[in-house]
């Protein structure tokens, strides 16, 4: 339970997102856990903290990226060198 | 410290408590690389228990980063802040290479490992500071698809030392968490169907 609810600090804590994977048949057994993790990511407020989807996070990450709708990117063409000035 | 591990975008399950008996035995004195230990206690069946003691080092966050680390002061059973070093889901100790360094750095350590010496760290230089990351980071990241070291400092970079503004990771700025339900045969639908009638889903 703690690691559970110290990976949802760590969320908060960083501003960031984490991935959880479970299977329901081990999930099953300690439904208890499951549970105060869920009554504790509660806890946090929907300020601090959501639970998400893949697919949510997958659609903030692409299409609402400013530099995939805005970015504007220049060929880079190099400069062509100056002719050597003569001394004499 | 455990501290500054999270401040590198180390998640907890992720990094273990150093236990430098576990590197006794290393016998590869030849070798640059850099390991952590990783055993997992919090989770049983989670992680596996480090059986790589004779692997040459350890990554390991130092004690010398200034900033607590606030995800440690809101816990139901606040976690001492221990020595910790990177570990790996089903992998243990994590190896990576690094030049040896030698003497003392004249600075904040940020990672060391006991045979190849200073692994990152800050020093000041003039009126401003250096971030040294002994490691090759961009081979992490594009040859090894081992990304988390390289956006762990570029964070840290940014946002402890520069304290830069900077995009949001999360939608709307708002932390949190994804749980990826593994459905892998028949046999989950019925641990499914309890888990749902518990709320578990909604």
């Amino acid at each position: 339970m703690d690691w559970y609810c110290i990976s949802v600090d760590f969320a908060v804590a960083q501003n960031t997102s984490r991935m959880i994977y479970m299977h329901p048949n081990g999930a099953n057994v300690w439904p208890d856990v499951l549970q105060d993790l869920l009554a504790y990511a509660k806890t946090q407020g929907t300020q601090r903290f959501n639970w998400y989807t893949m697919t949510r996070l997958a659609d903030f990450m692409t299409a609402a990226s400013p530099f995939q709708t805005r970015a504007h990117i220049e060929p880079y063409v190099p400069e062509t060198p100056a002719a050597p000035v003569l001394q004499r | 410290m455990r501290s500054t591990v999270r401040e590198l975008q180390v998640p907890p399950g992720k990094s273990s408590p150093y236990e430098p008996s576990k590197n006794a035995a290393a016998g590869n004195a030849v070798t640059s690389d850099v390991t952590a230990v990783g055993a997992l206690a919090v989770l049983p069946g989670k992680y596996l228990p480090d059986s790589t003691a004779s692997q040459p080092g350890k990554l390991v966050g130092n004690s010398a980063a200034p900033v607590a680390n606030p995800a440690t002061t809101a816990t139901p059973t606040p976690p001492p802040d221990v020595l910790d070093s990177y570990s790996g889901y089903l992998l243990g100790n994590l190896i990576y290479p690094s030049y040896v360094t030698q003497g003392t750095f004249n600075g904040v350590t940020l990672a060391s490992s006991a045979e190849a010496g200073m692994v990152a760290g800050l020093h000041k230089v003039g009126r401003g500071q250096v971030l040294c990351v002994n490691l090759p980071l961009t081979d992490f990241k594009v040859a090894r698809t081992d990304g988390w070291l390289m956006h762990g400092f570029l964070r840290y970079f940014a946002h402890n030392v520069l304290h830069m503004a900077q995009l949001s990771a999360v939608p709307d700025g708002i932390a949190g968490l994804t749980l990826n339900w593994h459905l892998d045969s028949f046999a989950a639908q019925l641990p499914t169907l309890k888990l749902e009638k518990l709320g578990v889903f909604t």
